[in-house]
């Protein structure tokens, strides 16, 4: 019976009339989702007029399971507002115990053996006015036989699931995998980035246990230590309290160890004969609030690192002449690397929510970093074999806050801003000796630079807007002040000679660099979208910067003083469109042109080698053009198709500089590309699925356009096939397949330069199969072939590599 | 140079690979018994044949497709406005908007869907699993950036599509992070996204490369190359686009007041003894470290 106290003060009067609804309108009113209006109806008091049980859905008579008859209704019609995440109403329907404690305003809307006394029953039946659940266009309503399963639940006590009850999910993939090279190994590391040899670990694991109602453990990652590939993280997690969540990750970056390529030199290849690799990762905690009607707050603390060795691109001379003789067939083709050993700490805080209908978000970040690097180069001078070591720390204090509020002001109308401060600062200092091949002191570089202090406070503060005040039409407007401020100094001495030989010529000087940035940046984009299946868009964008730096180096053998005023004026504009004009088929199209302006003012310029003070002014110019076509031929064949232009000039203006240059503008270089991509997607058969894209692109570099031997346009074309395809052969058995494929033609095959650019082919191929064994284990074994052949390097980095991966899933329960 | 068994060497005459390997035994084995290979090749495609023709006329078993999910069914935006409001009232100013229409006849065809997949399932799960997140796994991303996908298989990358990383680290698509360049609502701050994990470059100096503050892409293609440290020019080229390289009429390039054609024509800009700070100099204002 209904309880003659429930009343709706808004509804007096319109109850009964809902009420004498003919039971059948009841009935075609039942497929409704629950969704938000159970919050709207729960949220406020209730009176509603006495209602008469005999409207309701007669109670199914039949013993109801939860999994089998409640649970499905709950999913389709009532889980998408009332699950754990942000529960309208704070009513949850995802575990028993939450779902008897009701809504945030009622406690009655589950009473277990009674049914006619559950509001529930009422918001599913339609009988409280403005609160029916599914809320309409939530939902189709429940029909009479859902409402009587529920009724009939309810009347057997409201039994939950036993699912609901703390359970473990496991799943393990244990795997092993043997991969031979032949080649160079270490290129194979670099480009396809796993270690040759044999390997095991697990390729992945999962773990979660709910521990408690509402709380649950969870753990995943995988760990393979050949490679030093670990991946490890956990989470505790409380429903509508918070969480904590660690983890952990590391991973190896290989780099190859060989230079350049020369080939007209006797000896034409170089390598370290080192293993280089950097390890890198990271280890982080945070812990964070989640109270209902508060705000998400989150605080954490995180270290990255990065440990190891690296090839760089500093490379040294090689040749059978004096480094200095004319003529010389002198290259920088010999390899270098760097030591690194990197650490940063990381102190973080976020909260987030909302104050007065405003929507804030906050961010603090506290960075302290640590750098040590050393970095070993042959420099061929004063004799074969000659090299510096490059010592260099830094160490530096980060912080940064960015706070963000937005609000919707109206239906059409919402506008939001930011604020963002960080300030750095820090302290580093420079170490350069130079040695000879035996590795005893030598004549050249012997640098230090030391007590170098570094400071940059930035400010940007952003405001936006986004309206659509009419239909089909949208507005958005931003505009962002950015004020950067860095001043920096330190003392060096840039010593020439031997130290086993003093004395040494001293070039020492106190150092300073300052910069003072102002910038504002503006846009606006607009979208009409009211013409069917079409979408119209312009977009315009725009910076101008204003900046002022001095760098100076007032002692010393050449003394330097910069001081200059740089005005940047950016412009960027772009129009296009997105339609569907049938029905399989969508295009769109669109440009853009951009162009950066920079106008150099000198207060005063005082350089022995009358650079950077050269400029007068520079310009970059870039036009682009891109369309995409997606044409599904059928329902089991879809295409698409993109093009892209691009080109973009750097021009300069320069002042006289006898005998450098005349003066003047000049067209510093041009550079043009086009990129052509198709893919198709294929499922002929339901059992078979193909995916395939084909991209082309060339491209084309060309400075120095007065004309020199030694340096050529950098042009070349590069093309790539990536596919996948997978075969189920029966139920319990899939076939599975993917390929890679790049080639390009970069190579420059210009014997008076330095020819660097590379042609080279790869190909990528896993072809393996999957069979399930039992419900809990799976099995598969994958074949991997990997082949680069890389002419330009003489082949001294081809490799070729067979692999064999095998992997057992094995999932409980 | 080219030793005996075909293998490059370094200077001192060392094989660079392992001529003896399993690997280079298999490779020398089919390239002897080439005939045996494609006897196998044509023995494998007929027994792949067979295994169709049998399986097709006796499995109703179907293989997923990317953004496809088991058991769901495309719900359209308003469905995931319900929750996720904060996001969808902020669209409309996000890049991707630009390709979003209504009235499609396609379901999924644009809008949240197009990238997370059919959201019916979603919806109704109590943990609001069963969808797709493409900041983790960036098939969706690559649905329509193809190119992309192609760079992100160069032979020098970073880590996506080994899961190392993930497309959302960089880029926001949903715009309204002040820190990533999304083009929406914010405005990206210079090369922030980038010094999330290269702080060794990006932190301050006493003598600045100038080229920082154009971003860190206008040297580094930062999806993939076919260059070493992902740059986009492997030569000169690269540097001189900039620096304006006058020539006084005899074949010189001057860069300044100083001759560089003997340099250009041995070494890259950046060679060992040259700039090789080219992120910058605490000690030497031509970047010579």
């Amino acid at each position: 019976m209904y309880s003659d106290e429930w009343h709706h003060p808004g509804s007096a009067g319109i109850l009964p009339a809902r009420i004498s609804r003919a039971p059948g309108r009841c009935a075609i009113r039942m497929h409704i989702a629950f969704a938000s209006l159970i919050l709207i109806v729960l949220s406020k008091p209730c009176h509603a007029q006495p209602i008469d049980p005999t409207r309701l859905s007669p109670v199914a008579t039949r013993q109801v399971d939860f999994d089998r008859d409640i649970q499905p209704i709950l999913e389709a019609s009532c889980l998408r507002c009332h699950g754990p995440e942000k529960p309208k109403s704070r009513f949850r329907l995802d575990i028993r115990e939450n779902a008897l404690k009701g809504g945030a305003n009622n406690k009655d809307d589950i009473v277990p053996g009674d049914s006619a006394h559950s509001r529930l029953i009422y918001y599913v039946s339609g009988l409280a006015p403005d609160m029916e659940m599914p809320p309409p266009g939530k939902g189709k309503p429940l029909t009479g036989t859902q409402i009587g399963l529920l009724r009939g639940w309810i009347d057997q006590g409201a039994p939950w699931s036993d699912l609901e009850r703390p359970q473990l999910d496991v799943t393990l993939s244990p795997m092993a995998r043997w991969t031979s090279v032949s080649g160079d190994r270490r290129k194979f590391r670099e480009i396809e980035g796993i270690k040759e040899g044999t390997a095991g670990g697990l390729e992945r694991f999962a773990w979660r246990e709910p521990s408690a109602p509402g709380a649950w453990f969870s753990g995943e990652g995988h760990a393979i230590p050949r490679d030093d590939d670990y991946q490890i993280k956990a989470a505790l997690t409380k429903a509508d309290l918070g969480f904590a969540r660690a983890g952990f990750e590391t991973w190896r970056k290989y780099y190859d160890d060989t230079g350049g390529f020369a080939p007209l030199l006797p000896t034409n290849t170089f390598n370290l004969n080192q293993d280089l690799a950097l390890r890198m990762g990271r280890a982080w905690l945070d812990l964070g609030l989640t109270l209902p009607d508060k705000p998400l707050v989150t605080a954490g603390y995180e270290y990255q690192f990065k440990t190891g060795t690296e090839a760089t691109l500093q490379w040294g001379p090689v040749g059978t002449t004096p480094l200095f003789a004319s003529p010389s067939d002198n290259k920088n083709i010999f390899p270098a690397s760097k030591q690194i050993d990197e650490g940063t700490h990381i102190v973080k805080f976020d909260a987030a929510g909302e104050i007065y209908g405003w929507r804030y978000e906050d961010s603090a970040h506290v960075e302290f970093y640590k750098l040590s690097t050393t970095r070993q180069d042959l420099v061929g001078f004063p004799a074969a074999g000659t090299f510096t070591r490059v010592s260099e720390h830094d160490q530096h204090t980060q912080g940064a806050n960015t706070i963000s509020l937005g609000k919707p002001l109206a239906e059409w109308l919402s506008v939001s801003g930011a604020y963002y401060y960080s300030q750095l600062e820090g302290d580093a200092s420079l170490k350069q000796n130079t040695y000879d091949a035996s590795g005893a002191n030598s004549f050249g570089n012997q640098w230090f630079a030391d007590e170098i202090s570094t400071r940059r406070v930035s400010h940007a503060l952003s405001v936006s807007s986004l309206a659509g005040p009419w239909d089909g039409l949208t507005l958005s407007l931003a505009a962002q002040g950015e004020w950067t401020r860095q001043d920096t100094m330190g003392f060096s001495n840039l010593q020439l000679g031997n130290p086993d030989r003093p004395p040494l010529l001293p070039d020492a000087s106190v150092n300073t660099g300052n910069l003072d940035s102002a910038i504002a940046r503006e846009s606006a984009s607009l979208r009409y979208t009211t013409i069917p299946r079409t979408a119209l868009f312009a977009e315009a964008r725009s910076l101008q910067e204003s900046l002022s730096r001095f760098e100076s180096r007032p002692d010393g053998v050449a003394p330097f003083t910069y001081d200059a005023d740089e005005s940047i004026h950016s412009e960027e504009y772009r129009a296009g469109f997105h339609v569907s004009p049938a029905q399989r088929v969508t295009f769109g199209a669109d440009a853009t042109h951009s162009d950066r302006h920079t106008d150099y003012t000198r207060l005063n310029d005082s350089s022995t080698f009358s650079y950077p003070g050269f400029f007068n002014w520079r310009d970059i110019a870039e036009n682009q053009a891109q369309a995409r076509l997606s044409y599904r031929l059928a329902t089991w064949a879809r295409t698409s198709f993109t093009v892209r232009w691009q080109k973009t000039d750097f021009d300069h203006a320069t002042r006289e500089n006898d005998p450098g240059s005349p003066g003047g503008a000049i067209e510093g270089g041009d550079y043009e590309s086009r990129v052509f991509s198709f893919n198709a997607v294929l499922t002929p058969l339901r059992r078979f699925y193909f995916s395939g894209t084909f991209s082309y692109s060339d491209s084309r570099v060309l400075t120095a356009q007065y004309g020199v031997d030694f340096l050529h346009p950098y042009q070349g074309h590069l093309y790539s096939v990536l596919s996948t395809a997978a075969y189920a052969v029966t139920d319990l058995t899939d076939l599975h397949c993917t390929y890679a494929f790049s080639e390009s033609d970069y190579g420059e095959h210009n014997p008076a330069g330095l020819p660097l650019g590379i042609d080279y082919t790869r190909h990528a191929l896993r072809a393996g199969i999957s069979h399930r064994l039992t419900k809990a284990l799976s099995t598969s074994l994958t074949y991997g072939f990997a082949q680069y052949r890389e002419p330009t390097s003489g082949h001294a980095t081809d490799y070729t590599a067979h692999s064999i991966f095998g992997l057992i899933t094995i999932s409980w329960p | 140079m080219q030793s005996d068994d075909g293998f490059a060497t370094d200077r001192r005459g060392r094989a660079s690979g392992a001529p003896n390997s399993v690997s280079a035994r298999i490779d020398q084995c089919l390239s002897r018994h080439f005939g045996l290979g494609v006897l196998l090749a044509l023995f494998l495609t007929l027994a792949g044949i067979a295994l169709l023709l049998q399986s097709c006329s006796s499995l109703e078993r179907t293989v997923m497709a990317p953004l496809e999910i088991p058991g769901a069914q495309y719900a359209g935006d308003r469905a995931c406005a319900d929750c996720h409001n904060e996001l969808t009232r902020k669209f409309p100013a996000n890049p991707h908007a630009r390709i979003h229409f209504t009235g499609g006849d396609l379901s999924g065809q644009t809008g949240c869907e197009a990238c997370h997949g059919p959201g019916s399932k979603h919806i109704a799960d109590a943990n609001h699993q069963f969808i797709l997140n493409p900041g983790k796994e960036p098939g969706a991303c690559f649905r329509c950036h193809l190119e992309v996908q192609a760079d992100f298989h160069l032979p020098h990358r970073h880590a996506v599509v080994e899961g190392r990383m993930n497309c959302a680290q960089c880029h926001d698509p949903h715009g309204g992070d002040m820190a990533k360049p999304s083009s929406g609502l914010a405005l990206a701050r210079h090369n922030e996204s980038c010094a999330q994990c290269h702080r060794e470059q990006t932190r301050p100096v006493v003598f600045e490369h100038e080229a920082m503050r154009e971003g860190c892409a206008i040297c580094h293609n930062p999806h993939g190359s076919i260059n070493r440290k992902m740059l986009t020019i492997a030569d000169s080229n690269l540097c001189l686009r900039c620096h304006a390289q006058n020539q006084n009429g005899r074949g010189n390039i001057y860069i300044g007041a100083v001759d560089h054609t003997t340099f250009l024509s041995r070494a890259t800009c950046w060679a060992a003894g040259c700039h090789t700070a080219v992120h910058g100099s605490n000690a030497d204002v031509r970047l010579l470290y």
